[in-house]
Order: C-alpha cells, then structure tokens, then sequence
C-alpha cells in the first residue's frame, strides 16, 4: 500500500517552509552586497525560493516512490528509504495503540497522520505520514479486527476483560489509605535528603562567592593559610547551603504525602504549594528500588520507588516519584514484600578482588589527580596543590565502601541487585519481567577476570539503570547467567498457566 | 549450532569507513595549516596513526563479533575494549528492522536490528549479513516472536 498522493504535496511544502529560512537568507546577503538594487534582491529570493521548493517537492516524490507498507495478517511491514533503506517487520499482536491524528491543514486536506505503538520504548514504533482519511480508518480498523481473532484465537489476553459492578463501584470509592509521610518522617526526609545535583550547581555559584570575600579579608600577609581557609569555607559553605535549598524543596514537595491503593493502582498525591497526584499500575511493575544515600543507612530508614513499564509513565523518565519518600527499613520490606513477595533482602556480597580492583583504580586516579595539580600549579596558575595530597589517605576507605555497597542475589522469584554509596539503590525485581541478558566486560575487568551481568527490564530508560550484578567473577557470572535464564523460562510458564486459569474462572 | 560470524566483506567496509574518515582527517589537518595557521609536520602523523590503529581495530572488532540464532533465544557477542554477550529470548521481541546505509548498500551488506521493550541502549544488532539472509533472518525472527505471542511481552 503507498501513502496518499497529497502526502507529497503537504510534506513537500513542509520541508520546504523548514529550509525555506535559506532563501531568506540568500535574499539578505544579496541585499546587503553593494550595488545591487531591490528588484535584483527580490529576484534572488524568489529564484532561490522556487529551486528550494521544487527540489523540496521532488524529494519528497522520492519518498513517497520509496514508501510502501502492507497489513499482512500476522504482520505489518513498512518499507522506505531512499538513500538508506528501512524495513521493519512489526507483529500485530504486539502493536498496543494505533491513533489517528488531524491537524486543522491536514483535516482540509483530507488526509491522517497515522501512529502505532508497541509496548517497547518510549518512542512511537511507526508512524505513517500521511494517509487518505478513510484510507487510515480502514488501516485502523483492520488492525483491531486481526488482534480480536488473535486474542480470541489464543484466549490469553486478560486486559479486556469487562469489568464488573463490583470493579466499578470499589473504583468509585476513596481507595484504602496504605502510607501517609506524618510531619515528623517529613522534617527527616527533608533533612536526609542531599541532592547531589544541588551541590554542584552551589559549587559553581559559590566559587565566585568564597573569591569576593576571601578577597575582601584581610589575611593577605598568610597566603599560603588564606587558600586554606577558602578551601574549608568553601567546602562548608557548599554543604551547607545546598541541605538547607534541598530541606525546603523536599518538604513543600512531599508535604501531606498519602499514598492510596484502588484497585490494582496505587495513587499517590503530595505538595504544600502544588498538589500533585499520580498512579502506579501494579499489574505493570517492572522493578522497585529501595534507596539510601549514607545518612539515610545511618539511622535505618529508606526511600522506596516503583518503576513500571513503558509510557504509563506521564513525568520524565529521569526522575521517578517516590513511593513511600521515607519509613524505616524494615517497613519499606514489609509493604514492597505485598507488592512482590521476594521475602527478606539478604544480599550476597562480590568477590574481594574487586575490592582489590577499586582500590587500585582510585589510587591511579588519585596519582593522575596530583600529577595534574601540580603540573598546573608550576606551569598555569600558583595554588595549593597539596590540598589533592589529601585525598590520598581517603582512597582505601572510598574503595571499601564501593565495594561493601554492592551485592546480588538470586532469589526463587526474584533477582535482587544492590549499588552505589552515595545513593545505595536495591532493585527488586521478578524473573518474569526480564527483557534481556547482558554479561559485559571491559578489559579492565578482563584482568581480574570479572564480569557485568545486567538484566534489562522495560522499567528503565538507561540500560545502566536496570538491575545488574556487578564486578562478579566471570565464572559466577557464566552460572548465574544460566541460573536466571532458566528462572525466566520456567516463570514465563507460571505466568502463562496463571492467566488461563484467571481466564477459566472468569468465564465461570 | 554454531557461532555466526558476519560476511567477511563486512571487515572491508569497516576498513573503507576508517580510510574515508582518515582521510577527511587528513584534509581537516591540511586546511586548518593553510587557514588558519600553519602547523608541523608532525601533525599529518594523526591521521596516518589513527589510520592504523583503526585496521588493528576493525581487525579485532571483527573476530569479535558473533551471533547465533538459538532455540528460544538470540545470543550475540561483540566488542573489543568491552565485551559484551546479550541473550534476548524470542517471547521479547517486540519487531524487527533490517536497515541498509548507503555504504551497507555499495557493499552489498544489510543489518538486522532486533528491538525488545527493554531499554534504548538494550537493541540488538546482527551487523555485515547479505540482504536475502537479512531478509530471511527477519522472516524467521518475526515468526517465532508471532509464535510466542503472549500479551505485550513486558
């Protein structure tokens, strides 16, 4: 099947309004140029303008000659490309949205512009520019009508079911209230909360800050004390400002936080000055993630997130909302245990190699570090590059702590995943939401003969994200690989046995 | 089964990609001298030096490089400096691209590039296939992902 004939015309002017800006450009340079008068300008934009356009129309000619797609009944193919050419081959059960979108010019023109998607990325999967308007409606149609034989034919699809009175009226009601953040877990989130992000943009502003004033002292007689002095003021200062900016933000964010659960969602709402409220499908539950930064280790409390799949999500991908902001740890196991049952959080540590490993790579990054000050400071400007001295003594501790913050465990349902120090992150998640498998290694790595191995879920956006055993002997790696890709299988079976027998009591 | 190695021709293409690109080096090096400043000799070296450590490269990129189509699942390794072996199970799949560039197409070359729900930097790509076993390879991919057609496969 091609695309509308009109299609061409429409993307043709488009493109050219995109790069039409050229010919307006090309006119102002001639105008500028001396001796040219303005019927001679004019000429030029008009002459470049037409090249622009019809080369705009004979391009998107090309496009269209090279465009092609077709609705087989298991698939829908779209072939297209002129310099580099595309196929893609999507599965119509796999495809989850099919809309039909009109903007005012495209509704006189008569034509759709026409979006699938599946449940993979974020992105829409294909999108067909542009149709005849009946034309998209039928495209519409048949797609629906073959996934309703599919689901028929396999009788596995749950989602569609109807609901029942009893779905409707307990979604009409409150929903039970399963966490509220009372004023005091409020005060210490805010308190334990350190934006690291904060602190470096404090960094930067306060630099200019600590100069005029370290200036405006009167200790120039002790140069060498007053670098000191600025160093230390510096430090203080940034810690200081940033917990007191990210004490405030937390606490109007998460102000009278309630989380709700109706149904198979969990609503949460929260903020002083903006309410603001959102929902977590628990049947579309990728991952979650227990976290602490240092402080929060420190008096045993944590911060719970929920990840679920694909474009559910409405916020950006960088941040997810919270959960639960703050409870103690064993009330974060307690609640997330009724969302997964993965039972308790014992987490086997990583080989001490890796220990080893870390230890030597702070130490030659710490040596650079020096090597770098002091080359600076004889070549480029004078200050105290002893200060990088410090550091030193610091690295078999940040080496320790890297090492102790991280573990794995492989769990009967479940794969648990632990990292980080300044922000220790668990992610919980079950075997059956495993996308891929992924065992890395750097050469790096290949010294000590350890591996990566990292289990992609449709929770994350990064890969780097997902839950991943790391730094692990590559043998325990190559075993655990196995044992997880077996786990996978045999909890895809359970799933699938689970859905027919719903499907059996339904029909009942 | 046995380990898949892409079309040997794939080696080339790379190579011809280093050149090319050293080559622009090359004359990047050469203006800067005439516009801009003119610079040592030493520099023509850069590209002629990034030049061959791109053959040493390609050369282990490709004997890095393998994939086998399995009996549930895809598996592929690739890398030099990082090795990395993905696993991506036929339930997953969510479709399937074969892309040709310009260079792919003056080569007679074509990849297939597998995408799953997981995240962006999770899809897998079978580089320096044929075109008809590109096609083939789609064919096949597509239908065992047809085949265990369970939900939205999240």
């Amino acid at each position: 099947m091609k695309l509308a004939k009109s299609s061409i015309l429409y993307r043709g002017v488009k493109t050219f309004l995109r790069i039409g800006l050229l010919a307006l450009f090309g006119g102002f340079t001639s105008f500028s140029q001396p001796g040219s008068t303005f019927i001679q300008s004019t000429l030029v934009v008009i002459a470049l303008s037409l090249f622009l356009l019809l080369s705009s129309l004979a391009w998107e000619y090309l496009v269209w000659v090279n465009y092609n797609f077709y609705v087989t009944s298991d698939s829908l193919d779209i072939i297209h490309g002129v310099i580099r050419k595309n196929e893609r081959e999507i599965p119509i059960g796999r495809i989850q949205n099919v809309d039909i979108r009109r903007n005012l010019l495209q509704r006189a023109l008569g034509i759709s512009k026409i979006n699938f998607e599946t449940a993979g990325g974020q992105k829409t999967e294909a999108s067909l520019k542009y149709l005849d308007k009946a034309k998209a409606k039928e495209i519409q149609d048949q797609i629906r009508k073959l996934k309703s034989i599919k689901t028929e034919k396999r009788k596995k699809e749950i989602q569609e079911k109807p609901r029942t009175e009893k779905d409707i009226s307990s979604g009409l009601s409150e929903g039970k209230l399963v966490f509220e953040l009372d004023l005091r877990n409020l005060i210490l989130f805010s308190i334990f909360s350190l934006d690291y992000r904060t602190i470096s943009f404090m960094a930067v502003a306060f630099g200019f800050l600590a100069d005029l004033i370290g200036d405006a002292l009167p200790l120039d007689p002790f140069i060498g004390s007053l670098t000191w002095i600025k160093a230390l003021f510096y430090i203080l200062g940034i810690g200081l400002l940033a917990w007191i900016g990210g004490f405030f933000t937390n606490f109007s964010r998460y102000y009278n936080f309630k989380l709700r659960e109706k149904e198979d969602t969990l609503e949460y709402e929260r903020g002083l000055l903006n309410r603001a409220s959102g929902s977590i499908p628990i049947t579309k539950i990728q991952l979650i993630s227990i976290e602490e930064n240092p402080l929060k280790r420190l008096f045993n409390y944590s911060t719970l997130k929920i990840e679920t799949a694909g474009y559910s999500g409405t916020q950006n991908q960088e941040t997810t909302e919270a959960a639960i902001p703050l409870a103690k740890k064993k009330e974060i196991i307690d609640f997330s245990n009724k969302l997964m049952e993965y039972g308790n959080l014992e987490i086997k540590s990583i080989p001490k190699k890796s220990r080893k490993r870390y230890l030597l790579r702070y130490t030659l990054i710490n040596i650079a570090i020096i090597l770098i000050a002091y080359l600076t400071n004889t070549t480029i400007i004078e200050f105290n590059y002893q200060i990088t001295l410090l550091l030193l003594p610091i690295t078999p501790i940040a080496a320790h702590y890297k090492w102790k913050n991280k573990g794995y465990q492989l769990k009967q349902n479940h794969f648990i995943s632990m990292n980080g120090y300044w922000n220790r992150k668990t992610l919980i998640t079950p075997y059956y939401r495993i996308q891929t498998l992924i065992n890395t290694q750097t050469i790096f790595q290949k010294r000590w003969n350890l591996k990566t191995l990292t289990l992609d879920t449709a929770g994350q956006y990064m890969l780097s994200k997902n839950p991943k055993a790391e730094d692990i002997d590559q043998k325990t790696a190559q075993k655990l690989t196995k044992k997880a890709y077996q786990k996978f299988k045999n909890s895809l079976k359970n799933q699938n046995q689970n859905q027919n027998q719903n499907q059996n009591q339904n029909q009942n | 089964m046995t380990m898949k190695k892409p079309e040997s021709r794939v080696f080339y293409l790379w190579l011809a990609e280093a050149v090319i690109s050293s080559i622009l080096f090359f004359v990047f090096v050469y203006l800067f001298s005439v516009v801009v400043r003119e610079v040592e000799l030493i520099y023509y070296l850069i590209p002629g030096l990034s030049l061959v450590f791109a053959v040493f490269y390609m050369y282990f990129r490709y004997r890095a490089w393998g994939f086998e189509i399995r009996d549930d699942h895809l598996y592929l390794k690739h890398g030099v400096f990082r090795k990395v072996e993905s696993m991506v199970p036929y339930v997953r799949i969510q479709h399937i691209d074969s892309q040709r560039s310009i260079l792919d197409r003056l080569a007679g070359l074509s990849k297939v590039v597998v995408y799953t729900a997981g995240s962006r930097g999770a899809d897998v790509r079978i580089l320096g296939v044929y075109p008809r076993d590109a096609k083939e390879m789609q064919r096949k991919l597509r239908d065992v992902a047809i085949e265990s057609d369970e939900r939205d496969a999240v």
